[in-house]
């Protein structure tokens, strides 16, 4: 029932108990009105009949008994009980002595009735007034009752009850006494009495609105509704219409035949219109109660869970697709039947407490292993909301019931791979741990336990970092925090030491590895801590070993460049000696010696000069692969000019030099690219073939990797000079080349190599293009320091 | 006003030879006083021992200056010199045939005025010696107290 349904029938509940209010006061107002000798109370009119004294007595009794009936205590409804016997120890007396014709002295116990009109017995209540309150007192005893046929039948007894009073009323209402048999000798009931009967039948049909006849009409179906207002139209219209053919007859100017032609012919035209209105009414309703009928069916056939309700005799008023699919039945063919028949009763028997605890008003969860005779054993989720009336009477239960086998299942076997997982860890020589996707620690196997002397028990989850040395408690803290941070993908893999029961460290690997569900997030960690202690200290002791001989390594070489330095150093002092001495005796006295002697002291001047060019070049080429080479921004267009400037060679008067367009700034070694420049330039100039006037080109050939600082740019150095074939440009680069015969171009054949190795040092390259006779053309590529 | 004195500090005879013939022919003037080892040289500039007599020994007005010296190199030489009287500013001229970045770098940082690399053809140390004169001695300006 829908919330606004219940607050309906709550609202007919206090309706009720208002009636009642109103039948109390009624006879209250009575009982006052015979103890004050008030009439006026007792008649609530002008003349007529006076409500009896027992009458109103036995008012007071069904006003408050019902009111108290309507409590929940157990105490009101004992009371109740109580006022019920009271009023039918009034009315039965009352009615033996009618049906009997005798009096039991009861009429005029209390007060003698002086003033009575309409009846033969003074005091005495009507007939119809004692019959209407036994059935009103048998209705209110039947409200203790909790079966729920008892709803039924109190309610039929307060219809009954109720022809009386209408039939009074009408009386009333007619001016005529004289309906269906009342007469002086039954006595007339009075109108407070009938309003007062009329108010209690209606508090005892609505004490429980929503149940049993009252039902039909009170609840929120289409035909309820139509109905509500079809019984209203059925009250009214006869007695209107009872009205107009007496006031069109006493008037004398029409006929009865007259009147009750017209009063038929208004109610044919009023019912027809009635119920065609409620065809109308009923049937759209319908319409879309099978709609929402269609929808729900639709939903609970879809949804993967089986949903049954059920009355309060565990009987099926409703089950879903699925659930009577189990059985392999189909829905209808369950609703009507007992839980016990569809499940067998060893099934039933496991979970019939459950059923009673919902019955009782409990809302029940369970997860059960449930033997049905058809499925076997099955694992079973089950939510059981009991269903309750508006005055909270549990009227049946709703189930949510979930097959959990297959969970159940997955859970078992994970149970099992975990405690194979323990006992393989427990059994490794390994530290084995695991915490926690936030770090607790939860597990550690028994290598664990033994190393560190601790009892698992006694180790808080939090504790973990205090069994590590304290110098790596920082690392190991922060790593952890960035593979939490990271959900893994940074991998937890340190070195540090962990602390053994006797105080001693050694040095562990640690590694953690996340433990990830079918949706990929992580629920745990599993780690290990390997002992690398021996291995530690091994290469600890490799690492010293590795790094005194490299020291040494690094000392003899440098003492071996030193020497080797030192040696060709050295050896120009001698050099100079013999050269000096060789250039005096050929400048200051040539004209003491022979021609002979002249041509020798010329091939010794030669020799040696060759012989210093030779030391000079390798003690350059030295300088440039052991050297320091610090890179800084170098003008090179600035450059070559002081370079063309200061070598003789290059002079204008030998050499055509041209640099074409703005040469960038480098990134390079001043002194080293210094070098290369001159000596390239040196080459261009040298080798050319005779009777040719040298000309070099020096360009920027673009950039690569960017305009930008960083980007590289090549230099070319474009000559006219005698060329070389392309096999020998392989070497071209190589210490000791030289590619001409001795004699033609002197040389050391270490300029290039030096070339080479300084342009590699400044983090470039050096390339050459060249065809005999056709000049060469070399490119050195380096490090752009400014921007385009 | 006193004689030039040019101190010599070399321990090489032929260099010594070499460098002496082409004073002459470019007509270096003064009296060119040698002393052939770096400890000679120290107590020289710093009138120590047999030095001390600074009337027999006076400072000398330039100094050339060799770095492979026996007994103290030349950049020890230097860098006592400069150090013992740091307001002295006797030129110092490295002649040397060391073309080491490294001993370029502390030969000035130790105070040398310049630094010169042996040629090794008479020619080209005349041409030296020609550019030394004219630039140390006929050019260079120093206060008269120095004198």
């Amino acid at each position: 029932m829908s919330p606004s349904g219940q607050n309906e029938l709550r609202g007919l509940v206090r309706a009720g108990q208002v009636c009642a209010a109103i039948t109390l006061v009624l006879g209250g107002a009575g009982v006052a009105g015979w103890i004050f000798d008030q009439p006026i109370l007792r008649t609530l009119w002008k003349s007529g009949p006076e409500m009896k004294f027992n009458t109103a007595v036995a008012l007071a009794l069904t006003g408050s008994g019902l009111l108290l009936a309507a409590r929940r205590a157990a105490w009101a409804r004992s009371l109740a009980c109580v006022a019920a016997v009271l009023l039918l120890l009034i009315s039965v007396p009352t009615l033996l002595q009618y049906v009997l014709s005798v009096n039991l002295g009861i009429d005029e116990l209390i007060f003698r009735d002086t003033n009575f009109v309409a009846t033969t017995h003074p005091g005495r209540m009507a007939w119809y007034t004692a019959s209407s309150m036994t059935l009103l007192g048998a209705g209110i005893l039947l409200l203790h009752r909790k079966r729920a046929s008892a709803v039924p039948l109190t309610q039929w007894l307060a219809l009954a009850a109720g022809f009386f009073p209408i039939q009074a009323l009408i009386g009333y209402f007619y001016a005529t006494m004289a309906v269906l048999g009342m007469t002086v000798q039954s006595g007339y009931m009075a109108v407070p009495t009938a309003v007062a009967l009329l108010c209690a039948v209606a508090a005892l049909l609505l004490h429980a609105p929503g149940r049993g006849i009252m039902a039909t009409l009170t609840s929120a179906t289409a035909a309820s509704v139509a109905s509500r207002a079809l019984l209203i139209a059925l009250i009214i219209v006869p007695l209107a219409m009872g009205w107009v053919v007496l006031h069109l007859v006493r008037g004398g100017e029409h006929t009865i035949e007259y009147g009750v032609a017209t009063v038929a012919l208004i109610t044919v035209v009023l019912l027809v219109t009635l119920t065609w209105l409620n065809a109308f009414r009923l049937n759209r309703a319908e319409e879309a109660l099978r709609e929402r009928e269609e929808q729900l069916r639709f939903v609970t056939d879809h949804v993967p869970v089986f949903i049954v309700h059920c009355d309060q005799e565990a009987r099926f008023k409703f089950v879903n697709a699925a659930y009577a699919g189990r059985f392999g039945a189909r829905p209808e063919s369950i609703v009507g039947k007992r839980i016990r028949e569809v499940v067998g009763t060893q099934a039933y028997e496991s979970f019939r407490h459950h059923v009673e605890k919902a019955l009782g008003g409990s809302r029940v969860e369970f997860e059960e292993k449930i033997p049905y005779e058809q499925l076997g054993e099955r694992w079973m989720h089950c939510v059981y909301v009991p269903e309750k009336a508006p005055d909270d009477e549990v009227i049946g239960f709703v189930a949510v019931i979930h097959d959990v086998t297959t969970r159940r299942a997955a859970e078992e076997a994970l149970r099992e791979s975990e405690e194979h997982f323990r006992s393989l860890a427990e059994g490794m020589p390994h530290m084995v741990w695991e915490c926690d996707r936030l770090g607790a620690w939860h597990y550690r196997n028994v290598a664990w336990t033994e190393y560190s002397g601790a009892a698992t028990e006694s180790v808080p989850a939090s504790s973990w970092l205090n069994y590590y040395h304290p110098d790596d408690r920082e690392r190991l803290t922060r790593t952890w925090n960035e593979t939490l941070r990271s959900q893994g993908s940074i991998r937890f893999d340190v070195e540090a030491r962990m602390r053994r029961h006797d105080g001693v460290y050694r040095w562990f690997r640690v590694t953690a590895a996340p433990v990830r569900n079918t949706s990929g997030e992580i629920i745990k960690w599993a780690g290990t801590c390997t002992d690398i202690d021996e291995q530690k200290h091994a290469q600890e002791v490799l690492e010293h070993t590795v790094k005194e001989r490299t020291a040494r390594l690094r000392e003899t070489v440098h003492e071996l460049e030193a020497f080797s330095y030192s040696i060709a150093h050295d050896m120009r002092a001698p050099l100079r000696a013999m050269q000096g001495f060789a250039a005096i005796l050929e400048q200051e006295y040539t004209s003491q010696l022979d021609a002979t002697a002249r041509s020798y002291l010329q091939r010794l001047v030669t020799a040696s000069g060759r012989m210093d060019r030779l030391i000079v070049d390798i003690l350059n080429y030295s300088k440039v692969v052991r050297g320091e080479l610090d890179l800084s921004p170098v003008d090179m267009q600035k450059l070559i000019g002081t370079i063309v400037e200061s070598y003789p060679n290059l002079d204008a008067s030998r050499a055509d030099i041209q640099v074409e367009g703005t040469l960038p700034m480098v990134l390079a070694n001043e002194a080293a690219l210094t070098q290369v420049i001159s000596n390239l330039l040196g080459n261009a100039v040298k080798f050319v073939a005779p009777d040719v006037r040298p000309r070099v080109r020096v360009y920027a050939e673009g950039t690569h990797g960017g305009g930008e600082a960083g980007g590289l740019v090549t230099i070319c150095f474009e000559d006219n000079g005698i060329g070389m074939p392309r096999e020998s440009q392989k070497r071209l680069f190589n210490i000791f080349t030289r590619l001409n015969r001795p004699g033609l171009y002197e040389g050391s054949g270490i300029g290039l190599a030096i070339v080479r190795k300084a342009v590699e040092r400044m983090g470039g390259r050096v390339g050459v293009e060249s065809e005999p006779g056709q000049g060469s053309c070399f490119r050195v590529e380096l490090q752009r320091a400014d921007a385009i | 006003m006193r004689e030039f004195l040019t101190l010599l500090i070399e321990d090489d005879e032929n260099d010594i030879f070499f460098l002496d013939h082409a004073m002459k022919k470019a007509g270096w003037p003064g009296v060119v006083k040698v002393v052939r080892d770096g400890a000679e040289g120290i107590a020289y500039l710093t009138g120590a021992g047999a030095f001390a007599d600074r009337a027999q020994h006076p400072l000398p007005c330039l100094v050339i200056l060799d770095l492979n010296l026996p007994v103290k190199t030349g950049l020890e030489v230097l860098q006592l010199f400069r150090n013992t009287d740091p307001d002295n500013a006797v030129p110092v001229i490295v002649l040397t045939s060391s073309t080491s970045d490294i001993d370029m770098r502390e030969a000035y940082r130790f105070g040398a005025n310049c630094y010169m690399t042996k040629p090794s053809h008479p020619d080209a140390l005349l041409e030296v010696v020609q550019v030394l004169k004219a630039h140390w001695i006929r050019y260079n300006q120093t206060p008269a107290s120095w004198a």
